[in-house]
Order: C-alpha cells, then sequence, then structure tokens
C-alpha cells in the first residue's frame, strides 16, 4: 500500500517536473539535467562492479555505446512498420513502446556484451581486468567507426526523439532501486565478500567467477539503457561519445562520491557532470580543473566523499520484517 | 567409513614435492590432530582438501564422493568448510554479516526475489539473521554482532573465523591453527570450545596446530607430517613417544 503510494507520488513529480522544467530552468540547463540523470545511471551501476564487487573495470563506455546503438538502430528501423500497425493508438503510446522496445533491446545486447567478456576475463585478477575491459570498450568503438549501417565515423543521424526527462528519471529510479535491493541482500554479500577477500569468499561457498560475472552483466545491463536514453535524448550519436574518456569519467564520478557508496556514485555523477559544464569556459583547462580536484579528494579525502560510510545500513530485525 | 577420505595424494609445486602420498582418514565425529614442523605441507593439505589447489595424484573422497579438482566453492557447498592461519575475515562487513555470508550457498530466494524484496525473501534473510545470531552467541560474539569484523580483538576474529565455518554448515570442519597467537588461558577455552562443538554439531574436525597442549588435549587421533610425508600416526600417547616424532622436531643425531 505505502509502496503504491510512493510509486504513484513519483510518477506524478516525473510527469509534473518533464511538463515544467524546460521552461522553468532554459533549454540548456534541462539538457544538463537529463545528463546528469544519464550519467547516474552510469556511475551507480559501475559502481556494482568497482565498488561493491571490487574488480576493476575500466570499459564501461563500451557497453553504454553497445546500448545506445542498439537500441537507436532498432528504433531506426521498426519505427515506420510498428506506427503504421499500430496506427490506432495515440502517438505518445507508440513513443512509449518503441523507447521500451529499445531500452529492452539496449539492456539484453549489453548484458550479452558483458556476458561474453566477462566469463573469460573475470578469472583475470586486478590490472588484467583493467586491461581486458579497456581493450573492449575500444574494440566496440572501432567496430561502430566501420559500421556504415550505423553512419560509421560521421556518427548516426535522425533518432526519434523519445526520451526526455521523465524516462531518463523514471530509468535512474528504477537503477538505484536495484542495485540498492540487489546490494542489501544476500547476493550483496557476496559481492562484497569477493572484494574484501577472495578466498575466502570462496571457502565459504560463494562461487566467485559466477558472481563476478553476474556483477558484471547486471552493470552492463544498466549502462545499455543509459546509452538508449542516451540515443534517444540526443537523437544523434558518435562515436567519440564512447572514447576511454566516457568511461574514464565515470570512474572519477564513484571515486570521487566513494566506492562502493550509491548515494556516493549520484552525488559523484551530479558533481562531475555539473563541473565539467562549469569548467567549460576554461577551455583546453578543463581538464586541468578536474585533475587539482582530484588530487585535493585524494589528500583530504581519499575514501571519497561518502566512502568509509558504512556499506551495509544497520538493519534492525523490525526493519527487516517492516 | 571415513567421512573425509584422503588417499595417496602427492601435490608438487615444479621440482618440490610438497605432500607425497598422503593418507587421511577422518571418521565422523573424530577430532583429528595434523602436526609437524613448519613447512611441513600441512596447510598445504588443507588447501588440496578445500579444493584451493588440484593435487596432481590421489582421490579425496568426502561421505564416499570425490570431491578432488572441484571448485573450493563447490567443495564448501558439499560439506567441508575451513578457517585460515592469517585470518581472512570479510573486513568491512560487521561480524553479523560474516556469518550471513557463509549461510548464502545455502539460501532458496532467488535474484529477482532479492530485487523486489519479495515478502518470501525478507522471510529468508529473518531466518538467517536469527540462526547467524544464535550461532554468535554460541561463541559469545552475539554483543558485537553490529561491529566490524575488523575491530574485533584477535582472540574474538579466530573465534568469528570458526563460527563463519560452522554456518556453512559443514560435514567436515578444517581449523588452520586456531590457538595461534592466543595466551595459555584463551587457548585452552579454545580447547574446551572445539571438543564442544564437535559434539554438538555431530561433526568431524581437523585440526592444524603448533600448540602441543591444545593437540595432546583435544585430539584422539594424531598424525604427524614432515617433508610431506606421513612419519606417525596414533594417540597423543603413541606419538609423545615416537623416537620420529622427537627427531623431526628436535632433529636426529
Amino acid at each position: 500500500m505505502k509502496k503504491a503510494l510512493i510509486i504513484v507520488a513519483a510518477f506524478a513529480v516525473l510527469i509534473g517536473l518533464q511538463m515544467t522544467m524546460r521552461d522553468f530552468v532554459g533549454a540548456y540547463n534541462y539538457q544538463i539535467v537529463v545528463l546528469v540523470g544519464i550519467n547516474i545511471i552510469l556511475a551507480v551501476s559501475l559502481n556494482l562492479i568497482n565498488g561493491v564487487t571490487g574488480q576493476f573495470s575500466i570499459g564501461h563506455a563500451g557497453f553504454y555505446a553497445v546500448g545506445a546503438y542498439t537500441c537507436a538502430l532498432l528504433v531506426s528501423t521498426i519505427q515506420e512498420p510498428f506506427r503504421n500497425a499500430t496506427g490506432s493508438l495515440p502517438e505518445i503510446a507508440q513513443d512509449t513502446l518503441l523507447l521500451l522496445i529499445g531500452l529492452a533491446a539496449a539492456a539484453i545486447a549489453a548484458g550479452l556484451a558483458g556476458l561474453v567478456v566477462g566469463i573469460p576475463s573475470l578469472r583475470l585478477k586486478g590490472d588484467y581486468l583493467a586491461i581486458v575491459t579497456l581493450g573492449f570498450g575500444e574494440i566496440i568503438r572501432v567496430v561502430i567507426v566501420n559500421v556504415e549501417a550505423v553512419g560509421g565515423s560521421r556518427g548516426m543521424t535522425g533518432i526519434p526523439a523519445l526520451s526526455n526527462f521523465f524516462w531518463v528519471y523514471l530509468f535512474v529510479i528504477v537503477t538505484v532501486a536495484t542495485i540498492h535491493n540487489l546490494v542489501y541482500s544476500s547476493y550483496g554479500r557476496a559481492f562484497i565478500s569477493i572484494r574484501d577477500d577472495e578466498t575466502a569468499a570462496e571457502a565459504m561457498g560463494v562461487d566467485t567467477t559466477r558472481y563476478k560475472v553476474l556483477a558484471f552483466v547486471v552493470s552492463s545491463m544498466f549502462a545499455g539503457i543509459a546509452g538508449g536514453l542516451f540515443a534517444h535524448f540526443t537523437m544523434y550519436l558518435h562515436p567519440n561519445s564512447f572514447l576511454f574518456i566516457t568511461s574514464f569519467y565515470v570512474i572519477i564520478m564513484i571515486v570521487v562520491g566513494g566506492l562502493g557508496s550509491i548515494p556516493g556514485a549520484i552525488i559523484g555523477a551530479v558533481a562531475v557532470t555539473v563541473l565539467l559544464e562549469a569548467f567549460r569556459e576554461f577551455g583546453a583547462f578543463r581538464l586541468v580543473n578536474f585533475a587539482i580536484i582530484l588530487v585535493l579528494i585524494m589528500i583530504f579525502r581519499p575514501q571519497g566523499l561518502m566512502g568509509g560510510l558504512k556499506v551495509f545500513k544497520p538493519r534492525s530485525r523490525a526493519a527487516v520484517t517492516k | 567409513m571415513a567421512i573425509l577420505e584422503v588417499s595417496h595424494v602427492t601435490k608438487r609445486f615444479g621440482g618440490l614435492v610438497a605432500v607425497k602420498d598422503l593418507n587421511i582418514a577422518v571418521e565422523k565425529g573424530d577430532l583429528y590432530g595434523l602436526i609437524g614442523p613448519n613447512g611441513a605441507g600441512k596447510t598445504t593439505i588443507f588447501n588440496l582438501i578445500t579444493g584451493v589447489y588440484k593435487p596432481d595424484e590421489g582421490t579425496i573422497k568426502l561421505d564416499g564422493v570425490d570431491v578432488q579438482g572441484r571448485k573450493a566453492s563447490r567443495i564448501a557447498k558439499q560439506g567441508i568448510s575451513r578457517t585460515f592461519q592469517n585470518i581472512r575475515l570479510f573486513s568491512s562487513m560487521t561480524v553479523l554479516e560474516n556469518v550471513k555470508v557463509a549461510r548464502h550457498m545455502r539460501k532458496e530466494q532467488g535474484l529477482f526475489s532479492a530485487v523486489f524484496t519479495s515478502p518470501s525473501m525478507r522471510h529468508e534473510e529473518e531466518s538467517i539473521e536469527h540462526e547467524s545470531l544464535e550461532l554468535l552467541k554460541i561463541f559469545k560474539l552475539d554483543d558485537r554482532a553490529h561491529e566490524l569484523a575488523r575491530n574485533l580483538p584477535y582472540g574474538s576474529q579466530r573465534r568469528l573465523e570458526i563460527a563463519r565455518a560452522l554456518a556453512t554448515k559443514p560435514k567436515v570442519l578444517l581449523l588452520d591453527e586456531p590457538a595461534a597467537g592466543m595466551n595459555p588461558q584463551e587457548s585452552i577455552e579454545l580447547m574446551h570450545l572445539i571438543q564442544w562443538v564437535r559434539d554438538e554439531f555431530q561433526i568431524a574436525i581437523l585440526l592444524v596446530e603448533h600448540n602441543m597442549k591444545v593437540v595432546m588435549g583435544a585430539c584422539q587421533k594424531i598424525q604427524v607430517i614432515d617433508y610431506g610425508e606421513t612419519i606417525a600416526q596414533g594417540s597423543p600417547a603413541e606419538i609423545q613417544g615416537n623416537p620420529k616424532v622427537i627427531e623431526a622436531y628436535l632433529g636426529g643425531a
């Protein structure tokens, strides 16, 4: 009952903001708000691998790209026949269905990519996994550059505008809720046990390879969804949006916020996205500012803004039973 | 029939034969001591039994089922649990959560009920919490259940490791130097605790220990290893009088 009320309230707030925000804050700020949302999905999902499970992946942009291009290509292809076949429906219903189909495909494609990359590479530890994921991210980008069907290096145009503030933040809520529930469940304890001590985790019956792959696949799926939302918001995709630097920004977000902390990942995503925009006037020195901020954080709060706060909220028995 | 049967197991690391043609037979209810000088291969034997290493030759049977060469997590699921010589707790978790991790592999609720926090999942979480607290009570750790494991004093960390291992509901429990770093008083308490655990949980316990007081006091059967080979086997009294054992420990003439 209480849950249903919260969901209704969340929808009402999202729809209300969707209808008023753009006029209120202007198109430029609106765009930043939406990008913040997309980055929150990326950061919170990467945090599941890098923060909670303790594996070092630096190829998140690869899964983001797989999702973005899968969603855009599928929706652009099926759009015409789909709209003809469902001519009786109002346009907004058609848009919604198209977007949801595209996002589902994006999640599945990115999840499969995560599975394919994860199964062999998650047997590796530390640096090696980082190298494999870095390579994967670059391979995806090079493939995209060479596939004419998605515009190659010219970029992909004519993607329908289906995504907006409402959809992005709806999926922010879905992502945060899913990953939060996962982390605070028995699965979360298995993930954290791998981060804390892999040998001990294995000895306690946690199949470490399996759970690392699971974390990787779940994380990739959400990166894929973020990609789909991005594609249908900007209406244009270019391989340069998925450079290594994109993966790197996401890592900065979770490191600044505090590895392992979900609120930290959210705060990190907001801070980094907003600062990247705020520093635009510095031109070439934009990234220098970032380096300074990172150095300051490493000196004064090396565990990240929200790091060091308990990974698990202490849950009394009353709270579990509710 | 022996619950844990190690037969003709050999393990080589390059040219070094760490364990050579080793046989161990642990019966249900045994408190079985494995002793030997430093570097004799005791911890390697534990790692072979628990699947950290794969034996080059020989078989390891748990309850009549071959387990050698399986993944450590599979072996844990089949009923062999262990503690570590250098304590390996999950340091960022609380005491209670450490024990709960060991329950993960026995849970019934799937991924989706975790994501949607279904009532059955919440019910299961509740029973895991209840059982884990009961276990902590036995080891007198329940009053610190919500503290981080790494903040416990050393002796308590050792006890927590045993509690965590028991939470997997093992048939055979392997304790790797549980009394290491404990004072005589703590060692004696630990010895009684180990005996009590064996009786209460009806399991076999295989113990590696340097503290002779603990081994001689707690175990009925002792096997002495040197350079990866068995040099003596028998009751504490037999071992204490065995010239080979004395030679291995004190050096021969």
